[in-house]
C-alpha cells in the first residue's frame, strides 16, 4: 500500500511540526505567566508597602466558621473533535459577583475601597489565571501529539515490514 | 553565582545533522528560494539560493480526520519498553553531527523545508520525509538566560557581611576581653542620656507653649487693664499656636537627628578625617622647619 505509506509519512511531518509549534507555544504561554505573576506580585508588595504591614489581619480572611461562598470563576471541557488532536479543550467560566447567590468579591474582604494597586494586582492574577488555563491546553495537545506520534511510527513500521 | 532571568528567545532550534546537511546540500539547486535565514547559514559553505519573501505561507495544519481514520483502521500493539529504548540507543548513534560547523534550524525554517521535500517527492527526486531526518537530529531547547553578579555589589556585600560579623563577634567576647567590656551601647547610662536629650527637647517644647498661653491669657490683662474672659482665652490660644508652630518646626528637626543616626556618624568620621589631615600638614611643615 504505497499510498497509505505516504500518507502515514506526511502526517508524521505535520505531526512533528506540530509538535514543536507546541512545544514553542508553551514555553512562550510560561514565560507570559512568569512575566504577568511578578507584575501582580511587585503591585500585592505596592500595596503593602502603601498601607503598612499592620493594616491587615487574619480577621479579614474569611475561615472555616464564616460562610461558605462559590468560586468565582471554574474551569470546564469541551469536547472538540475536528479542531484538535487531544479531542477536548478546557474553558474557564467566570461568574458575576452576586452576593444573593453565594458569590463573593474577595476584594472587598480587605477595603471597601480597595487602592488602586490591589485592583491592578487582581486584574494581573485573573489574566494569569486564564494563561494557565491555555497552558493546560496547550500541554493535553502537546501530549496528544506525542501520543499519536507513537502510534504511527508503529503503524509504519508495520506497513514498511 | 547568578539569578536566572527570564527566557528572552521562546524559540526552539533543532540542531541540523550531517544526514540532513547533505540532501540539502545535494538538491538546492531544485528548491525555488529559502528563508533568510536558511539562506544566511548556506552562504558560508559556497551554496547560493535565492531568498524567498514569504515565510512559511502556504503551511497546513495537521490533518485530524485522516488521522484518526488511520489510526482506527491499524490496531497497534504497543511494544515493550525495552525495546524502544534500545532502537532510540541505535538512532543516538547513527546521528552524526558535523562538530566544526554547529546549525541550527528554527521552525519556520523546517516548515519550509517539508514544503520544499514534497515538491522534491512529487518530481521524484527524493524520498526522503522529514519524521526520517528530524529523528537524526537534535531538539534545543530554549533556555533561561543567567545573569552574573555585579563584581561591586559583590564586594559590598563582602564588607557588610564582615562588619556584621565583627560586631557578632565583639558581642560574644564581650565577657572574656575586659577592654571591650564597657561598650557604649549596651550600657544603661548611654541609653537613658539618649531617652534624655529628647524628653528634654519635648519638654522644653510643652514648656514654652505653656508660657506663650500664659503670656496672652494673663500677661496682656495685667498690661492693658480689665479684659473680657472670652478674649483672653482667644488672644492666650492665639499666641500659644504661634509658638507651638515655630517649635514643631525645631523639634522636627532635632527628632529627624536622632532617627539617621548613621548619616550623623558617617558626618563625625568625616568630620574627624578633615580635622586630621590639616594637622598632618602642621607636623610636617613643622618639621621642615626645624631641619
Amino acid at each position: 500500500m504505497p499510498n497509505q505509506v505516504s500518507d502515514v509519512n506526511n502526517l508524521l511531518d505535520s505531526l512533528y511540526l506540530e509538535l514543536l509549534d507546541l512545544i514553542e507555544q508553551h514555553t512562550e504561554c510560561r514565560i507570559n505567566i512568569e512575566r504577568i505573576n511578578n507584575a501582580g506580585q511587585l503591585l500585592l508588595a505596592k500595596t503593602r508597602y502603601n498601607q503598612g504591614s499592620n493594616s491587615i489581619s487574619t480577621a479579614q480572611i474569611p475561615t472555616e466558621n464564616s460562610e461558605d461562598f462559590k468560586a468565582l470563576c471554574n474551569v470546564e471541557k469541551e469536547l472538540d473533535i475536528e479542531n484538535t488532536i487531544a479531542g477536548e479543550k478546557k474553558h474557564l467560566i467566570r461568574h458575576k459577583v452576586e452576593k444573593s447567590q453565594g458569590y463573593v468579591e474577595p476584594l472587598h474582604w480587605f477595603a471597601a475601597l480597595p487602592p488602586t494597586t490591589l485592583r491592578n494586582a487582581t486584574e494581573y492574577f485573573k489574566k494569569s489565571v486564564e494563561l494557565v488555563v491555555q497552558g493546560a491546553n496547550i500541554q493535553t495537545e502537546l501530549l496528544a501529539v506525542m501520543d499519536k506520534i507513537e502510534r504511527l511510527k508503529q503503524i509504519k513500521k508495520q506497513l514498511v515490514l | 553565582m547568578g539569578t536566572i532571568d527570564t527566557i528572552k528567545d521562546p524559540r526552539i532550534r533543532v540542531k541540523v545533522s550531517t544526514q540532513l546537511l547533505d540532501i540539502i546540500k545535494k538538491h538546492h539547486t531544485e528548491f525555488a528560494g529559502a528563508p533568510k535565514h536558511v539562506v544566511d547559514l548556506l552562504k558560508p559553505m559556497g551554496i547560493r539560493v535565492t531568498q524567498l519573501d514569504n515565510n512559511g505561507n502556504g503551511y497546513k495544519g495537521v490533518d485530524v480526520k485522516l488521522l484518526n481514520d488511520i489510526l482506527a483502521n491499524n490496531e497497534v500493539t504497543i511494544e515493550s519498553e525495552t525495546h524502544t529504548t534500545k532502537s532510540e540507543k541505535e538512532k543516538e548513534e547513527k546521528a552524526s553531527f558535523d562538530k566544526t560547523k554547529e546549525i541550527y534550524l528554527y521552525l519556520s525554517d523546517l516548515r519550509w523545508f517539508s514544503q520544499a521535500l514534497g515538491t522534491l517527492r512529487s518530481k521524484g527526486i527524493v524520498d526522503v520525509y522529514l519524521n526520517d531526518l528530524l529523528e537524526t537530529c537534535s531538539l534545543e531547547l530554549p533556555k533561561n538566560a543567567t545573569i552574573e553578579r555585579n563584581p561591586e555589589l559583590e564586594a559590598r556585600c563582602q564588607k557588610l557581611r564582615l562588619e556584621q560579623q565583627n560586631l557578632e563577634y565583639r558581642k560574644m567576647t564581650k565577657d572574656v576581653d575586659a577592654t571591650l567590656k564597657n561598650y557604649p551601647e549596651d550600657t544603661i547610662a548611654y541609653q537613658m542620656k539618649a531617652i534624655n536629650s529628647q524628653l528634654v527637647a519635648v519638654l522644653q517644647f510643652i514648656f514654652s507653649v505653656a508660657a506663650g498661653f500664659a503670656f496672652g491669657f494673663i500677661g496682656i490683662q495685667l498690661i492693658v487693664g480689665n479684659l473680657d474672659f472670652g478674649l483672653r482665652l482667644l488672644l492666650g490660644i492665639m499666641i500659644a499656636l504661634i509658638i507651638a508652630l515655630a517649635e514643631i518646626y525645631f523639634l522636627a528637626k532635632k527628632l529627624n537627628e536622632y532617627d539617621n543616626t548613621t548619616e550623623t556618624v558617617n558626618k563625625a568620621i568625616n568630620k574627624i578625617k578633615a580635622s586630621k589631615t590639616p594637622i598632618l600638614n602642621e607636623e610636617i611643615q613643622k618639621k621642615l622647619h626645624v631641619e
